[in-house]
């Protein structure tokens, strides 16, 4: 069996490059192309980022050219808190046992950036380092960092043991038709949209489990629900905070790659410090920009990438060429 | 180092030095606080005629000795955004013209003005028609007011991707039209609904009728707000419904429809955007204001005296170079003493639309929040 393929993209609201994507794929044989093989050609995709409009995929179909195969995750989960109002509630406590946390967390962390970018920014005289002080206070924020994302895959996996997914007669139905509707496919396309709800659709009905060795074509907040940890960002936002902060455990289907969608917008792009801390605090893994057409590709043992660009630890972006993960 | 013009006034002056120096600057000239406005021209005076309350309204310009080249230097702060024109006489005769070196424009229902604007004032992107940004749709509707005495004209907004099996917030604007035409309301909508700062909405940009009369607390004119408008907006379009999905917005008088429509029907609009409203009160005595301001300082008096809680929310902005920066700034410990969660904020700028558009990502992004820390599309 071949090592999955994964392509991440940027935005595809306007100048989409969805369709180059699947054509390289299909062209390096990692998606089956029309009329090749058992699932004939066809292409499932995911949207429940967009919820309520989950359906609405018209555009999507007309600029792959194709018809798609919705796996309407949302549809499936509104029919499941319908007919089983606990499944709802459960959602909710859960929701309300992950805010808490989460604020618990920003509070910590607001403290140690601060800190952190405080030292970073710090002018000294000649001859005197305070390298020591930024290390330790970028560590600190690892620290904070990691000891969140332990919390959090713990407390997502107690959650979802509380809500009993796994042996509830709807969910694992669902679950069937999943795989089913999996198997009769080529590839699997995650679309982008509210990443949280995504995330928990994806969750709810084991995608990760059902997708098997599909080659994935994910953007924007899919390629973020792929990924090992979902980071919520926007470095100018109109109100509130502007803290980077991990928000839970992804998928983890894409290795070594903390994805950025948008990054033109939502990153100030022109300062070094900041990009800086972005990188240093999440390595080894590897920041990368998905901005509009760009794209970075995984053909099993590494990462290249189309216009995606990397944060470096020194603050400057660099074209993403070839990353092991 | 002395600025530009007086290293031009201590040199050669000729027709060619002139045309040098105009050519090697933009103008107004900005030089850290000093702000030189030059005017080329036969005159037998010129003034520089501005809308910032503090100043002068009326700045007389020099003459550059043996030269047709006028100048005035004025001290500004940064961030300012000053409008303006040029008064030239010439004998008995004088006019108002646009300054003839500044190609920076503001435009208003009366025309337009000069802007010159100083460092640290940015004319925001989200202000800019951005390619990317699906556009709204405007459509007008005709809604019967019993309350007015007849019909009234409404432009609607819905967002690009509109669904009416979606439920969106209602904002209703005063002076709808020129929000749209002068304060590119239409753009900033379009553009911060696409960046996800702001949730999409539905936007009813009221045409004023008598504008003084029933922008000035005027009973009838709330009544048909709530009572004519909303209903049928609320049956005609997907909203929310609910008194946090409704906004009152307005500048100036509109600013006094807003909060007075929120006072006389508490609880109904939970979220009001005041611009520079014209919140004249009296402590004792008679104000000082025109006979327009009567009944605003008649509603005001008694807002003060019993401001219950018109709103939830309550976005308050003004400028510092307007009069009526005294009046909104009392008007901001009065709203948070009553327990109204308020968002205030200054600029330095003027009772003008640019003014209010460049307020419209703060009010509306605090007002209704968009989910971009969520959202990656």
């Amino acid at each position: 069996m071949p090592p999955r393929s994964i392509s991440l993209l940027g935005p595809q609201t306007r100048r989409p490059n969805l369709v180059s994507a699947v054509e390289a794929l299909s062209s390096d044989g990692s998606l089956a192309s029309d009329g090749s093989s058992a699932s004939d050609g066809r292409l499932a995709v995911i949207t429940a980022g967009w919820q309520e409009r989950e359906l609405e995929i018209e555009e999507l179909d007309e600029h792959l050219g194709r018809a798609t195969v919705n796996l309407a995750l949302y549809r499936r989960s509104d029919e499941l808190f319908a007919r089983s109002p606990e499944l709802l509630e459960g959602l909710w406590k859960s929701r309300a046992v992950l805010e808490q946390i989460q604020a618990a967390y920003t509070v910590q962390l607001s403290g140690a950036l601060d800190a952190a970018r405080t030292l970073l920014s710090m002018d000294v005289d000649d001859g005197v380092s305070i390298t020591d002080y930024q290390d330790d206070a970028i560590a600190v924020v690892r620290g904070i960092d990691e000891h969140h994302f332990a919390r959090l895959t713990t407390v997502h996996a107690e959650l979802e043991a509380q809500q009993g997914y796994d042996t509830h007669d709807d969910v694992l139905r669902h679950r069937e038709e999943l795989r089913e509707a999996l198997a009769g496919c080529s590839g699997l396309l995650v679309a982008g949209g509210h990443v949280l709800v995504l995330l928990n659709r994806l969750r709810m009905f084991d995608l990760a489990g059902s997708v098997g060795d599909l080659p994935v074509i994910a953007w924007s907040a899919g390629a973020m629900a792929v990924s090992e940890r979902v980071v919520l960002f926007h470095h100018s936002p109109p109100q509130g905070h502007n803290n980077t902060e991990l928000a839970a455990p992804g998928l983890g289907i894409c290795k070594g790659l903390v994805p950025f969608p948008h990054a033109a917008r939502r990153l100030e792009v022109h300062d070094p410090k900041r990009l800086s801390l972005l990188a240093r605090r999440f390595a080894p893994d590897q920041c990368v920009t998905l901005d509009h057409e760009n794209r970075v590709d995984f053909n099993g043992s590494q990462w290249s990438g189309t216009g995606a660009r990397r944060l470096t630890e020194s603050g400057t972006l660099e074209p993403l060429e070839v990353v092991c993960p | 180092m002395p600025i530009a013009i007086r290293r031009f006034e201590r040199g050669e002056k000729t027709v060619e030095s002139i045309d040098a120096f105009l050519a090697e600057h933009e103008f107004p000239l900005v030089e850290g606080a000093q702000v030189t406005f030059v005017y080329r021209g036969e005159a037998d005076a010129v003034t520089l005629q501005h809308f910032i309350y503090g100043l002068p309204t009326s700045q007389q310009f020099r003459r550059v000795s043996e030269t047709d080249l006028w100048s005035l230097i004025v001290e500004l702060p940064p961030e300012s955004r000053v409008e303006y024109k040029l008064g030239v006489r010439h004998g008995e005769s004088s006019k108002w013209i646009r300054d003839p070196l500044n190609d920076k424009l503001a435009r208003d229902p009366f025309g337009a003005n000069s802007v010159c604007t100083t460092s640290g004032y940015t004319e925001p992107d989200w202000a800019q028609v951005d390619p990317e940004a699906p556009q709204g749709t405007l459509e007008t509707i005709t809604i019967p007011s019993a309350a007015l005495g007849d019909d009234r004209t409404v432009t609607v907004y819905t967002p690009a991707r509109f669904r009416t099996t979606r439920r969106y917030p209602l904002l209703i604007t005063h002076d709808g039209p020129d929000f749209v035409n002068f304060a590119s309301f239409g753009t900033v909508l379009d553009n911060l609904i696409h960046r996800l700062e702001i949730a999409p909405m539905v936007v009813a940009l009221t045409h004023p009728g008598a504008r003084n009369k029933e922008y000035a607390a005027h009973r009838p004119h709330a009544q048909y707000l709530a009572e004519e408008l909303l209903p049928v907006m609320e049956e005609r379009y997907p909203l929310t419904g609910t008194p946090d999905s409704r906004c009152l917005m307005g500048a100036s008088f509109g600013a006094v429809a807003s909060l007075s429509a929120a006072w006389y029907y508490p609880g109904l609009f939970q979220r009001l955007m005041l611009l520079s409203g014209s919140f004249a009160f009296t402590d004792i005595g008679t104000h000082e204001r025109s006979s327009a301001f009567d009944p605003v300082v008649e509603f005001v008096n008694a807002f003060r005296e019993e401001p219950g809680l018109p709103a939830e929310k309550i976005f308050v902005a003004c400028g510092v170079y307007e009069s009526l920066i005294y009046e909104n700034r009392s008007l901001v410990p009065f709203l948070q003493a009553a327990g109204l969660d308020v968002k205030y904020f200054e600029s330095r700028d003027g009772h003008n639309w640019e003014n209010w558009r460049d307020r419209l990502r703060d009010g509306l992004s605090w007002l209704f929040p968009g989910p971009l820390w969520m959202v990656y599309e």
